[in-house]
């Protein structure tokens, strides 16, 4: 589903990811950790097509697609979902009409009817159980006001309105407490199937509790330095980092 | 910036030719009765004059039009029949004996003009220029020649042309390269004299890159004997990475009006701070005029009024950004009483190429007085896109809730009423870093508030 | 993000739909402008003494003021005498059906999605359409006069009604208040009016449709609105006009009255042509709009979604005058090309308890100079006024303006006063979060712009709110960067 290969990227002429490689296909959940500075949350950016980075070298294929040729929105009307670190607040606009508009453009760039109002309600009041979401946070500006873990609530929301085939969660257990914690992962587990698949981005393990990932791997100065099982996880939750950065400190450049 | 000026010309108004004759007229009477014309000191400045002289007299002295003007209205208190005068050693050190600042380097100008035999400047370090801005112009200082009306070459102020025109010796000080002064210059401004005696004086500071100043000016009444109009002008130049404090404290009599020019020019990396605090005075005008030429400057202009009786307090602020990527901050407060007046007008000027600007305004103000009048008028004029700027003003009364809350915790109203006051005062007087002027301000607040 | 600026100059791009012209008979004055043009248009309408009279002293008066250059505007002087001061469609007299109002007029109020037709109405709004300054038709006439409605034209009342129009014409923008309204009140050739009597709500909203059509011409029309003693009505205005290389001049002058316990809504959208993107022809907008709260808990609410005119010159006010009365300011002004607003209101609190909302969302793009100008003044004696101001403006591109110029007076101690302004682009973090969520780049500006102005869309009347939000989505689609 997802091919990165020899991803080189760049900010104002400084290197970040070194020749990252990663494949995931349906139906399996990757973890992605890394000490901070890592690249970690330059490559959940770079695959959702922020303009600041450049890329220097290697590609991203989403379903046989070049994911590079394309523009953001385009990407997510490929099925590709980014719950953000931090949630831009926009003043005015609700959630519901926000969503409304997201899905009638996706739908209409994969030649779909727009959905039906009534449907939409439908499905809104469905996802809002999913994710125990309260309605009235729909009803108000996207993620104006709310705090870290209803904004945090508000993409894992969003993300199941939109049933992307890829999500990426950027920290999305950043600033969270154990109850949303629980309920975000609740969402995401709740939202699995055998046909889509998730990126988890995290520094910590505590998130892999409640999501199982088939796979983990560890980011360190730009490149994949360390794939496993959820057992690497709970090693670098034994270790710390450091001993990463003292197996791998001649990587740096 | 063709847009602006162009603006500025239409709403100034071309004035027919009756008008110019008799400005010109009435400038060439104050010329005469000041006879100080700067053209005996040097040619450099006979061109700075003469342009100043006519640039006066093809708009004169503002009218309630003039829309930087508008609520306070010169002509009012300037009258033709004023007579320019220059400051002379007219009182007796004993007389301003009181008005000097112990800690202090203490600079004595009566009515602008610098008198050194009563000045104390024994702890001034030798790194440090403080001379009448005349004298260094004759003796050819460079930085003096050069730097004379840089500021205020262009301005479209005519209280600021009528005192490059009329100018009457002020001070000059001069901060070296890499310099920080170790000890804040204090100059006490005196205001003396009879009734109609009309002042220019004309300063001039300049901060080499890289120096620092802590400059605080006071104004006080000796002697004063009639109403007298003050029109000072004063241009600062603070150089890359330089940093000025300025804080001036306004405290004179009834009878003194002033209008006070400033220009700050600030350059690459540069920073300043300047505090204007107004207590006493009949007619107390500050117009400072910022311009931001170099990138990643930083300026902080803040003001407080308290004023009481039939005093006019006018702050009239203007900060151009001209280089992006520099911040701004300007916070002014006023408490107004009695049949006092009260005027704020900010304007924040943002060029086009002053890209990643952050520029904040705000302005708070208490009435106090059944007859007492505030007006206020921020402004934004921005042509650059990627910039954060804001303002903010309130008007209003004491919270009430809070008295309530007070008195029933045991206090007074007055006592109640007074520790309000001097907390809304505090969040300018607290912006002075200089602790020994701060608590001095602090007890003056605490007085005025009284 | 060079990307959303492309997009932002397509935006830029956004074509003025209503330019089209009609070819409607009509009967234009030649240029210029003297007593005898006024003599003319009165006895052209058939008016009464006092009307002539009224016109001639305001022509007199108006020849002893200046054109005022106070405002943030840059245009070339304006020569009064190349301007027809006359222009109406010529029309059987008498109307009594539509069958015969030429169909090209017609047509051309179906063009902009107005029916006269009642039949076909918009559900619940009367409408009064105005060619250039003449009303052509006003509709449901009948069934709002059962309710003692009186809405029609401005010549009709003049005729019909002329105690109202000599009560009230004037009383709140004299001809001597500006060098606009002094001219409207010379030259004014027709227009809306409205009196709602006593208790009376009006069950439908009120509308005129003003159109300038004729080339070389000005219009200058006057709407009065009367509000009597716990009435309530909500008006709309809407206005177009064809494309032309020339500059027209609107001198428009609207004044509100609003009686204790009235209240009175006035919705503007206003769409004039703005001209091409090279600046060149357009309307230049110099409007006087004030409203008066006469008695006490009396209301007047302006809202308003500029996004015409090549120059807009224009301050609905409201003189807060009974105890407790409310007024309000909502607007939206949108600049573009070279288009120039200078636009806000003016409270002035008299009476006692009187509070006053400002709500000013500027959103400037292209080369264009956008201006919040507004006066909120307490008198010494309004006790326990309150304000409370809000003026954003939005840059979109580098080469325009955004400017805010409040100006506060109070002189009562009482009062409670709070300004605040900001001024900011569109983020790109907003615009990206947009795009990742598969909104592309010129809906998600749009989708962001009518969440910015949504305080001020949610105060307009259904039907316009909805033509509101596609005409700011015309007028800045593919403009936001």
């Amino acid at each position: 589903m997802l091919e990165i290969k020899d991803l080189k990227v760049s900010v104002e002429g400084k290197q970040i990811l070194k020749g990252l490689n990663l494949t995931v296909k349906k139906g399996e959940v990757h973890a992605i950790m890394g000490p901070n500075g890592s690249g970690k949350s330059t490559l959940a950016s770079v695959i959702a097509g922020k303009e600041d980075y450049t890329v220097d070298g290697g590609s991203i294929t989403f379903n046989g697609k070049d994911m590079l040729e394309l523009s953001p929105d385009e990407r997510a009307k490929e099925g590709m979902f980014l719950a953000f670190q931090y949630p831009v607040e926009i003043p005015g606009v609700s959630t519901i009409n926000f969503l409304k508009t997201a899905i009638s453009e996706i739908r209409q760039y994969r030649g779909l009817p727009p959905m039906e109002a009534k449907d939409f309600l439908k499905v809104l009041k469905e996802k809002q159980k999913v994710v125990e979401i309260e309605a009235n946070l729909t009803g108000r500006s996207v993620n104006e006001g709310f705090s870290g873990g209803e904004k945090k609530r508000n993409e894992i929301f969003q993300m199941a309105m939109l049933e992307p085939s890829l999500a990426i969660l950027d920290e999305t257990d950043s600033g969270l407490d154990i109850d949303a914690l629980r309920i975000v992962a609740t969402g995401v587990n709740k939202l699995r199937t055998k046909e889509n698949a998730f990126v988890v981005i995290t520094h910590y393990q505590r998130l892999l509790e409640y999501i199982v990932p088939d796979f983990v791997h560890v980011l360190y100065q730009g490149r994949i330095v360390k794939s496993g099982t959820r057992e690497l996880a709970l090693e670098l939750e034994g270790k710390g980092y450091d001993w990463i950065k003292k197996e791998f400190s001649e990587l740096a450049v | 910036m063709e847009l602006v000026t162009a603006k500025t010309n239409i709403s100034r108004g071309v004035l027919g030719e009756a008008e110019i004759i008799k400005n010109k007229s009435l400038l060439n009477k104050w010329i005469d009765e000041a006879g100080t014309h700067l053209t005996e000191t040097g040619n450099f400045a006979k061109g700075v004059q003469k342009k100043a002289e006519e640039n006066f007299a093809a708009i004169g002295l503002p009218t309630k039009r003039t829309e930087d003007f508008k609520y306070t209205n010169i002509r009012s208190y300037l009258q033709d029949d004023y007579a320019a005068k220059n400051g002379s050693a007219s009182l007796t050190e004993s007389e301003i004996e009181n008005v000097l600042i112990d800690d202090f380097v203490s600079v004595v100008l009566i009515n602008g003009k610098y008198i050194p035999e009563y000045s104390r400047l024994k702890n001034l370090p030798k790194e440090v220029t403080i001379k009448s801005l005349f004298k260094a112009l004759e003796e050819g200082n460079e930085v003096a020649i050069k730097q004379f009306n840089s500021g205020l070459e262009k301005t479209t102020n005519p209280m600021a042309m009528l005192n490059t025109a009329l100018a009457g010796d002020g001070i000059f000080i001069s901060i070296p390269e890499n310099f920080s002064c170790p000890i804040p210059v204090h100059i006490a401004n005196i205001c003396t004299g009879e009734a109609k005696n009309f002042y220019n004086p004309r300063h001039l500071v300049y901060l080499h890159k890289n120096s620092e100043l802590t400059l605080i000016e006071s104004y006080h009444s000796v002697n004063h004997t009639g109403k007298t109009f003050t029109n000072s002008a004063t241009e600062f130049i603070i150089e890359d990475t330089a940093s000025l404090e300025n804080y001036i404290l306004q405290d004179e009599d009834i009878l003194s009006q002033r209008n006070d020019v400033r220009h700050f020019t600030v350059n690459t990396g540069s920073r300043m701070n300047s505090v204007a605090i107004s207590l006493n005075g009949g007619m107390l005008r500050n117009d400072p005029t910022i311009f931001i030429n170099g990138e990643n400057a930083e300026v902080h202009l803040n003001g407080l009024f308290i004023v009481k009786e039939n005093c006019h307090t006018d702050n009239h602020t203007m900060v151009e950004h001209r280089a992006p990527n520099c911040m701004s901050n300007e916070l002014y407060k006023g408490i107004i009483g009695d049949n006092a007046t009260g005027v704020f007008n900010g304007k924040i000027l943002v060029y086009r190429d002053a890209q990643k600007t952050n520029a904040y305004q705000s302005n708070k103000n208490i009435l106090m007085g059944d007859k007492s009048t505030i007006n206020t008028k921020p402004q934004l004029e921005i042509y650059a896109d990627d910039v954060r700027c804001t303002h903010g003003t309130t008007t209003g009364k004491l919270n009430e809730e809070a008295l309530f809350y007070m008195r029933s915790r045991g206090l007074n109203e007055k006592l109640a009423k007074n520790i309000l006051l001097q907390s809304f005062a505090k969040e300018v007087s607290n912006t002075i870093k200089n602790e020994a002027f701060r608590t001095l301000i602090e007890q003056k607040i605490e007085e005025n508030i009284q | 993000m060079s990307g959303s600026n492309e997009i932002l100059e397509e935006f830029v791009q956004g074509e003025y739909k209503y330019g089209f012209t009609s070819d409607i008979e009509s009967d234009t004055l030649p240029p210029g402008l003297n007593e005898d043009v006024v003599r003319f248009i009165s006895t052209k309408k058939g008016e009464p003494e006092f009307m002539l009279e009224y016109r001639l002293k305001a022509f007199r008066h108006w020849l002893t003021m200046k054109e005022p250059h106070w405002a943030h505007l840059h245009y070339p002087l304006i020569n009064y005498q190349n301007i027809s001061y006359y222009s109406a469609p010529k029309k059987p007299k008498e109307i009594k059906s539509l069958d015969e109002v030429d169909p090209e007029l017609l047509r051309t109020f179906e063009k902009l999605g107005i029916s006269l037709l009642e039949q076909k109405r918009l559900s619940g709004v009367a409408v009064d359409a105005v060619i250039d300054s003449v009303s052509v038709k006003t509709t449901f006439k009948e069934s709002l006069s059962k309710l003692g409605i009186i809405f029609c034209s401005f010549s009709e009342a003049v005729k019909e009604h002329p105690e109202l129009i000599k009560k009230y014409m004037g009383s709140v923008v004299p001809y001597t208040d500006n060098y606009f309204a002094a001219l409207n009140a010379a030259v004014f050739s027709d227009g809306s009016f409205c009196y709602i009597p006593k208790g009376v709500r009006c069950p439908m909203e009120l509308s005129t449709y003003f159109r300038i059509n004729s080339a070389g011409t000005g219009q200058f029309e006057r709407t009065l609105i009367i509000a009597d003693e716990g009435a309530y009505v909500s008006y709309l205005e809407g206005c177009t006009a064809p494309m032309r290389d020339e500059n027209q001049l609107h001198a428009a002058v609207v004044e509100i009255v609003s009686h204790a316990d009235a209240e009175v809504k006035y919705s503007t959208v206003q769409n004039w042509y703005p001209g091409d993107k090279d600046g060149k022809g357009g309307i230049y907008n110099f409007v006087t709009k004030r409203g008066i709260c006469l008695g006490n808990n009396a209301k007047i609410s302006w809202t308003q979604v500029e996004t015409g005119s090549a120059i807009t010159w224009k301050y609905p006010s409201v003189i807060l005058k009974g105890d407790n009365s409310v007024g309000e300011f909502y607007s939206i002004a949108v600049t573009n090309h070279m288009q120039q607003a200078d636009t806000g209101t003016k409270m002035t609190h008299l009476g006692r308890n009187t509070k006053s909302t400002i709500v000013s969302k500027g959103i400037a793009a292209g080369k264009s100079n956008n201006s919040y100008r507004g006066l909120v003044k307490v008198n010494r004696g309004a006790s326990n006024a309150r304000n409370f101001s809000q003026c954003d403006s939005l840059l979109m591109g580098n080469n325009c303006g955004a400017h805010t110029f409040p100006y506060i007076e109070i002189n009562d101690n009482s009062a409670q006063v709070e300004h605040e302004a900001t001024t900011s682009k569109i983020g790109e973090d907003q615009i990206f979060y947009c795009n990742q969520r598969g909104i592309d780049t010129e809906k998600a500006i749009g989708l962001i712009v009518n969440g910015y102005c949504r305080e001020v869309l949610n105060k307009l009347p259904m039907e316009f709110a909805v033509e509101a939000q596609k005409l700011l989505a015309v007028s800045l689609e593919g403009s936001v960067g």
